[in-house]
This record gives C-alpha cells, sequence and structure tokens, in this order.
C-alpha cells in the first residue's frame, strides 16, 4: 500500500511538471548508473534446438534431418558444440564481446501437458503448478527489491501480462497508444481531470509518456512491431523505469518451420539489437535482458518439417550486464535414451534458477526472498556459473 | 444534485442511456429485464446454439482434414508457409461472434440482464486461448449455460455453467484421471486438481473461507469421470476414469462403490447451498455493481433473500434493487473498458452496420469444402481469415486490455479501479472517445449530448468546462472521456 501511495505522490508531481511547458522528459533521466533487467516472452514455444543447435550432438541430424543445419547452410560455430542459426547473425558481435549467452536444456517445472496456455502460465507465474501462483514473478520481485528507486516498472503492451501482474504497481503502456491532442485540446482535458485526483494523475503520467513516446518515434509510424516496442524499452529505461517487459510471439512451427521460424528470430534480433542501439554505453553495461519461452519444441521433426511442442528449451541472455559468451549446459544428450518421454530435450536446469540469479544479479534481492516470495520453494543456487561476479 | 431513479438504473444497473430507448422506471421494470432477457436468445454464437452444435462434426472434419493433409505433407502453401484451414474457420467464426457480443450488449434493451450476463460470465471465466475448439466453445457456454440460468436457482447456474465442456477444458477436468480407475491404472494418469479448486475457491465458498487443501483434493477426486463426447461436446461420465470410493468434502460423503455423475450434481449442490457461497457471491454482486468497498447493509439484505428464497438469484436481485443504499452516491466504480465502449456506442447511437467485423474482400476464396460452414471459410490471397476486427468495438477493448472471451486468469477480470485507471487507459479511452466524436458526432449539440447521457451526474464544473471546448468534436470527446461518464 505503501508504494502505491507514493507513486500516487510521485504521479501528481510528474502531473504537474508535465503541465509546464519549461519540463521536458529529460529531467526524469536521474540515475543513468543503476541496473536495469528487460525481460521478453517468447510466446508459441520457441525451438531452442534450431537458434542454438548441438551441432555436435550426433543424435541431431538423426532426429531432424531436414531441420538441422551445418556449416555449409550458414550453421555459426559458437564452441565446437553449439552452433547459432543464420537468421541471428547481427547477434555474432554480442557474441564476440561477451554480451551474449544461453542456457541450454531448460525449463520451467511444466510437465507432461505441453499446452501453451498453462505453459505460459506457469512460466509467468513462476509457480511450480499450473494456477499455483496468482501473479507474476516480476511483479513479486519488486517488492523484494531494497532500494525504491529499482522499483519503477513497465509493462509494454495493450493487456497487462500476467509476468508483471500483480500487487505491486506498474505502468502499462502500448506503443500504439497516442495522446493526438493539440496543445489547447491537452489544457482542457487537464481541466476536465483537475477534480478527479486518479484521472489526473493517469493523465499526468500519460503525457510524460507520450511525450517520451513523440520524441522517441518523431515521425516515424507507431506500431506493435518489436523495433517500435524495444526502441520505446530502451526510452523508458534511459529515464527511471529499471524494469521492463514485452512479448513475441509466432514461434509456434508446427509446419514448414525453416521458413516460419526466420521472422520471429528476426523480431527477437532486432528487440536486441534494438536495446542495444538505443541504450547509452552506460546504460547498456548495466542491462541484463532475458529471453524466455513456455517450453522447447519436440526433438525429432514432425511429418510437416516443423516440431511440436516439447519441454527442455533454450533461453537467451543479453546486455552488458550478462557474463555471456557461452553457452551454460548440463547436456543431456539427445540419444533416444536420453530423451524426455522418448520425445523432448531432457531439461537439466530449472528456468527459475535463471531469473532468480538476474534478480539477484541486477537488483540484490535475497535468497530468501527468491525462495519465498518470488518463487516460492525454489532452492536458489548461490553459485550458478551464469551469476557475474 | 441528487440523481434520479430512472439515470440511476440505466448507468449503474445497465450500459448507460441510449437515445430513443426508455430508461427502466421502477426496480420491477429492472426485474422484468432479467425474466425477459433469460427467455431471448442472444445474438452469438452466430449461427445460434443449436446451429453451432450442428456445426461442430463439420469444423472436426475440417481438423481431420489437415491433419492427414499435414502429415503427408500435402498441404497448401502460399510463400512457402501452409495454410491452416481449421485455424482459419475458427478465426472468421470468433471474429463473428465477438462483434456480436458488443452489439448484444449495445443493442439489448435489457440492459441490466446484460450487465448481470457479463458479471456471471466473469465470475465463470472461461478463456478461448486455451487452444483447440475453445473459440467455438466459449460463447457457446455464455449462450446455452449462463445466460438462460442467471435468473434461476444458484445451484442450477453453478451446474450448467461447471458442467460445461468449455468449462471442463479450460480447468483440465478432462485430464483428470482417477489414479486408482481402471484408465488410471493402465495408462498411469492422475489426478488434475485446476477444476476442484477453482470451484471451491472462486465459484462457490471463496478464498480464505475455512475449506483445506485436503477438501481440494478431494473435491479432485470426486469429479473425477466427468467428460465430454466429442464431436458435439456434450458433457458426459465416464466410469471408467472415475476413482472409485467415498470422499469426504467438507465433512460430506460423495462416491461409492458404483461412480455416477449425480454424485457429482450432489457435491454441487452443497457448495451452493453452503452460507460461505451464499456470503461470497452475495458480496461480489454488490462490490461489482455498487462499490468497491460495498455496503454491508445491502450484503445483508441479499444474503436473507438467498436463505428466504433457497438461492433463488432474481430474489437476490431484488434485495439488492429494493435496498435504498443502492441508489446512493453516484459513481463509486469505474467502467470497465466493455462497459465504457458499449456505453459509448450507445450513447451515441451508432448504427448497427457499423459493429460488423470489417471483411477483406480482394481475392477472397474458401479454404475448404464444407457446405455447412460456407459464410466462415473465406480466405485472402496471402493466406488469412478474411474477417478482421471491427476498431469501434472488437479492437476497441483490444486496444484497452480487455479483448472480449479472454479473461487473464480463472478468477475473471480486474474488479477495482487500479487496473483501470491507469496512462495508456486514459489514453486509450480519450483516442477511443475522440474516434467516435469524429466518425458519428456530425449534428449532435454537445450540450444535448451531454444532458442525454449523463443527465443530473454530470458536476457543474465538467459542464462548465465542456462548454468552453474549442470545437464540437472536443466537446464531444470529453463528454466521453470526462470522470462522470467513466464511473457507474
Amino acid at each position: 500500500m505503501a508504494s502505491q501511495i507514493n507513486r500516487r505522490a510521485f504521479l501528481s508531481g510528474a502531473c504537474c511538471l508535465a503541465a509546464s511547458p519549461l519540463v521536458t522528459p529529460v529531467s526524469f533521466a536521474a540515475m543513468p548508473g543503476e541496473n536495469r533487467l528487460v525481460t521478453i516472452i517468447l510466446r508459441g514455444g520457441m525451438d531452442g534446438l534450431s537458434l542454438v543447435q548441438p551441432y555436435g550432438d550426433p543424435a541431431l541430424r538423426l532426429l531432424r534431418p531436414k531441420l538441422a543445419l551445418g556449416a555449409d547452410d550458414g550453421l555459426l560455430d559458437l564452441d565446437g558444440f553449439f552452433g547459432l542459426h543464420p537468421a541471428a547473425k547481427a547477434l555474432l558481435p554480442l557474441w564476440n564481446a561477451g554480451e551474449l549467452g544461453f542456457l541450454h536444456a531448460t525449463s520451467t517445472p511444466y510437465r507432461n501437458e505441453r499446452s501453451h496456455f498453462d505453459g505460459q502460465d506457469i512460466l509467468e507465474s513462476g509457480g511450480a503448478a499450473v494456477q499455483g501462483e496468482r501473479t507474476g514473478w516480476l511483479n513479486r520481485a519488486i517488492a523484494s527489491i531494497p532500494q525504491p528507486a529499482d522499483r519503477r516498472a513497465i509493462d509494454i503492451n495493450a493487456t497487462a501480462e500476467l509476468i508483471l501482474s500483480g500487487d505491486s504497481p506498474v505502468d502499462v503502456w502500448s506503443t500504439r497508444a497516442d495522446l493526438a491532442l493539440a496543445e489547447d485540446e491537452q489544457a482542457f482535458f487537464v481541466q476536465l481531470y483537475r477534480n478527479d485526483p486518479a484521472f489526473a494523475a493517469a493523465l499526468g503520467e500519460a503525457m510524460v509518456t507520450d511525450m517520451l513516446s513523440d520524441r522517441l518515434y518523431g515521425t516515424e509510424k507507431r506500431s506493435v512491431g518489436t523495433q517500435s516496442v524495444a526502441k520505446f524499452a530502451a526510452g523508458m529505461l534511459s529515464t527511471d523505469y529499471r524494469i521492463a517487459s514485452f512479448s513475441i510471439t509466432g514461434w509456434d512451427t508446427h509446419l514448414s518451420q525453416s521458413k516460419i521460424f526466420l521472422k520471429p528470430v528476426d523480431e527477437l534480433v532486432t528487440a536486441i539489437t534494438t536495446l542495444k542501439a538505443n541504450l547509452s554505453p552506460v546504460v547498456w553495461r548495466k542491462t541484463a535482458i532475458l529471453a524466455i519461452t513456455e517450453f522447447g519444441r519436440t526433438a525429432r521433426e514432425n511429418g510437416s518439417q516443423g516440431t511440436d511442442h516439447g519441454t527442455g528449451g533454450l533461453a537467451v541472455l543479453a546486455g552488458g550486464a550478462v557474463a555471456g559468451g557461452k553457452v551454460y549446459r548440463d547436456w543431456p544428450s539427445l540419444s533416444d535414451s536420453d530423451l524426455l518421454d522418448g520425445r523432448d530435450l531432457r531439461p537439466t536446469t530449472d528456468l527459475r534458477q535463471l531469473a532468480a540469479a538476474m534478480l539477484r544479479q541486477q537488483f540484490g534481492i535475497s535468497a530468501r526472498d527468491l525462495e519465498t516470495a518470488v518463487f516460492p520453494g525454489l532452492s536458489f543456487d548461490r553459485h550458478a556459473a551464469y551469476l557475474r561476479g | 444534485m441528487t440523481t434520479t431513479f430512472t439515470t440511476m438504473a440505466s448507468i449503474r444497473f445497465g450500459y448507460g442511456r441510449r437515445p430513443g430507448e426508455a430508461a427502466p422506471e421502477s426496480v420491477d421494470a429492472l426485474l422484468r429485464q432479467v425474466e425477459r432477457g433469460t427467455r431471448e436468445t442472444c445474438l452469438f454464437p452466430h449461427e445460434g446454439m443449436e446451429g453451432r452444435r450442428a456445426r461442430l462434426p463439420a469444423y472436426q472434419k475440417i481438423l481431420r482434414a489437415f491433419y492427414t493433409a499435414r502429415d503427408s505433407n500435402t498441404l497448401e502453401k502460399i510463400d512457402g508457409v501452409s495454410v491452416n484451414p481449421p485455424n482459419i474457420v475458427m478465426a472468421n467464426t470468433f471474429q463473428r461472434d465477438r462483434h456480436l457480443k458488443v452489439r448484444q450488449a449495445v443493442l439489448s434493451p435489457n440492459a441490466f440482464f446484460e450487465r448481470l450476463a457479463a458479471f456471471w460470465c466473469d465470475h465463470f471465466s472461461v478463456d478461448v486461448r486455451k487452444g483447440g475448439v475453445m473459440r467455438l466453445l466459449t460463447p457457446l457456454q455464455e449462450a446455452e449455460a449462463v445466460r438462460p440460468n442467471l435468473a434461476g436457482r444458484f445451484a442450477d447456474l453453478l451446474k450448467a455453467a461447471v458442467l460445461h465442456p468449455a468449462m471442463l477444458i479450460y480447468l483440465d477436468q478432462h485430464r483428470s484421471v482417477g489414479p486408482k480407475s481402471s484408465e488410471g491404472r493402465k495408462s498411469g494418469r492422475g489426478l488434475n486438481e485446476n477444476l476442484a479448486r477453482e470451484l471451491i475457491e472462486l465459484h462457490t465458498m471463496g478464498a480464505g473461507s475455512g475449506y483445506s487443501q485436503k477438501d481440494v483434493r478431494s473435491a479432485a477426486y470426486v469429479l473425477t469421470g466427468l467428460w465430454f463426447r466429442a464431436p458435439l461436446y456434450e458433457t458426459a461420465f465416464r466410469p471408467r476414469a472415475a476413482e472409485p470410493g467415498t470422499y469426504r468434502v467438507l465433512g460430506r460423503a460423495y462416491g461409492g462403490k458404483l461412480r455416477q455423475i449425480e454424485q457429482i450434481h450432489d457435491m454441487l449442490d452443497d457448495l451452493a447451498a453452503r452460507e460461505e457461497t451464499c456470503r461470497h457471491i452475495c458480496r461480489k454482486l454488490v462490490v461489482h455493481f455498487i462499490a468497491d468497498d460495498p455496503p454491508e447493509a445491502v450484503v445483508a439484505a441479499m444474503v436473507s433473500a438467498w436463505k428466504r428464497s433457497d438461492g433463488h438469484l432474481l430474489a437476490v436481485y431484488q434485495a439488492m434493487l429494493e435496498h435504498p443504499r443502492s441508489w446512493e452516491e453516484h459513481g463509486r466504480k469505474v467502467r470497465q473498458p466493455f462497459d465504457f465502449v458499449v456505453a459509448a456506442l450507445r450513447a451515441l447511437n451508432v448504427p448497427v452496420a457499423e459493429l460488423e467485423p470489417k471483411k477483406r474482400t480482394k481475392g477472397v476464396r474458401p479454404v475448404a469444402d464444407v457446405a455447412a460452414l460456407e459464410d466462415v471459410t473465406m480466405m485472402t490471397a496471402d493466406g488469412k481469415a478474411a474477417l478482421v476486427t471491427n476498431p469501434l468495438t472488437a479492437g476497441a477493448l483490444d486496444l484497452l486490455g480487455q479483448p472480449l472471451w479472454t479473461p487473464p486468469s480463472p478468477a475473471g477480470w480486474e474488479e477495482g479501479p487500479i487496473a483501470w485507471i491507469t496512462a495508456s487507459q486514459i489514453t486509450g479511452r480519450i483516442a477511443f472517445a475522440q474516434r467516435l466524436a469524429t466518425q458519428f458526432g456530425s449534428g449532435i449539440d454537445p450540450r444535448t449530448f451531454l444532458k442525454d447521457t449523463m443527465a443530473e451526474t454530470a458536476r457543474a464544473d465538467t459542464i462548465e468546462i465542456i462548454s468552453r471546448a474549442p470545437n464540437r468534436e472536443v466537446a464531444l470527446a470529453m463528454v466521453l472521456a470526462s470522470p462522470e461518464f467513466n464511473h457507474r
């Protein structure tokens, strides 16, 4: 409750400031040195075995005669065992700079049912079972962040997403939102809301965000496309926002995967490179990006050159604040006897460990809070390799 | 200024005023709306309830043909991407239904009934995003299970809504198998507690009302065996999957050596009859209709009406409407996006033709040769569904964060104001108000419009600022975006 009052107080202040023509959003660009976290939800079940292919595992080609790539097809070697899909080539400079890493053979605790809906529920709620938690883990994490200044978060979507839903206040903004009011009209709306504090505060916040969004986009067409979204996220993270979240869809590649996989991969690449291009070097160094999905896909390709819903998959880490240049894994092997249920990459690392590690590293959330409030029941691994220093 | 009965009745208990529609003038008139509403057929599913049921096998046929073609790699491809006929057919169908849902609320003369339908659909939330045929079944659940039953006994509404195949799929009941049943022993499958938990926590008693995890687990055992028969999707009982034995839920025993669906009905009847359930539902109704901090006197009057009438919902609504505290203080609730969009479309009397989904017509052709589904088979040359979202109705709700039939969780939409008075929400509502004002405001005097839509609820300062607006479009948009219009 206290944080809500503070937020409202901040917003009513923002409203008055925004009403003054002398103050621009630059005034809010305080404390550029603090850490940032971006979560990207890859909806539809991203095929980790395609994005980062274990070409060194001899079973891969047997399981995926059509989908497995080799150097001749443009697969980009990462470490002598894994290769990066050529569609993600633009990320290679980040890999070489140690600003891109992966965790392979990972998954949430979701098993057996392989439903997008329930898989995403667990992914975003951070529970051990479907509907085990009612709120999002990133929202619960906000309340556990020791520094109040680190708690501002924005969900870049029309509808609040589960990952950031809960008791802690979070701003929600769609990149299509545009307060298309002439200056004189804007003054009328300010007047219209002056006797309703909640509406006045929301309009004040809208005017600040909209001004920022106008400056970011200029005359560019606004869309819900990934580039617009990532650019907006970078803009918000350059002010006093510390957490941003958005989604990339289109990963449900049951059919013609070699073709339809390219689009979402391109969006993921765009998201990461756009964030880097639009954050100052100082902020980029303090930023961690975590891209996660509800489940991986079947180890075997299906009869329509696609893959079906599986279990173990891949998480992507990027940003100046991550310990990149590595594919972290406890590789289970793709041989028949090692597959989960005879069909899926066997998960060997709980995805919640990685998320918890990022929260710990970026915001100093205590292990106790991680294990009780954020991911109830998790036994947090304090010495995970992907935790930097 | 005091608010008159008709104004309160149409705003607090309806979707606001619509030019040319008589406002309800008494509690009786509101209750008659409810009785009429339960008898009338709603506009969705677009082919009618019988029609939808009759078409379900045709959808199955398209699905099967798709799987066969997929496995033999003979699917049609456009630009190297395979065409997915069942997805196109279901997308078109759902577009029709969701636009009709907005239209139903805009046009219905039984606004209090429509508001109750929205309340109960939220209470018994199901979600099209669960996948498969849910885009076909979710509107059907509202039409055949919720709407006709919302003025009868709560126990009957509960059974209809919870036992509907849409709910069984949404909360995984059809995957729950008694581990000691013959099917459980053979397949190694087990219990899924999802429906049992929501049944007690959300649909009946309410969270933290004194039940234990053991009650939830026992209820899940009792619910095993619930099933539906494809392709008609009729709820059925499958003894092979039902856990044998007797289970105690809140002190009462259900089950036995022979498992039957009647044992499940008994458990639902008993849960419906509990004191906690009656208090939970009455309170929830008052929180939804009157105030987030509900007047306890109104809740108490409804609880006693519930008990006197043996859970008869019309008597419960009557007790709410007859209580003087229900008619105090306009505007204690924020209109949720659906309520806001419907009220705005009504206020401007937007023509029915404007509420349809948009149709792509260039180069469209049928994606499947199934006569029964002719009107939803159209696909564009680039392989997309021919029916697309109308930004004035369903599209507005997508942008305002309340897309139709896609609640965020089984608990339904957020009820309190925090979720609905946010920066992007205000921005979206102003944009929608501007769009409607520009498109449908010609010839409307803003002062008359303000008086017609808000009557005595308009504050003096609002009237004053709107009267000074720089032009008519801005003035009309300000009415729709005003704090008064956005509260009820």
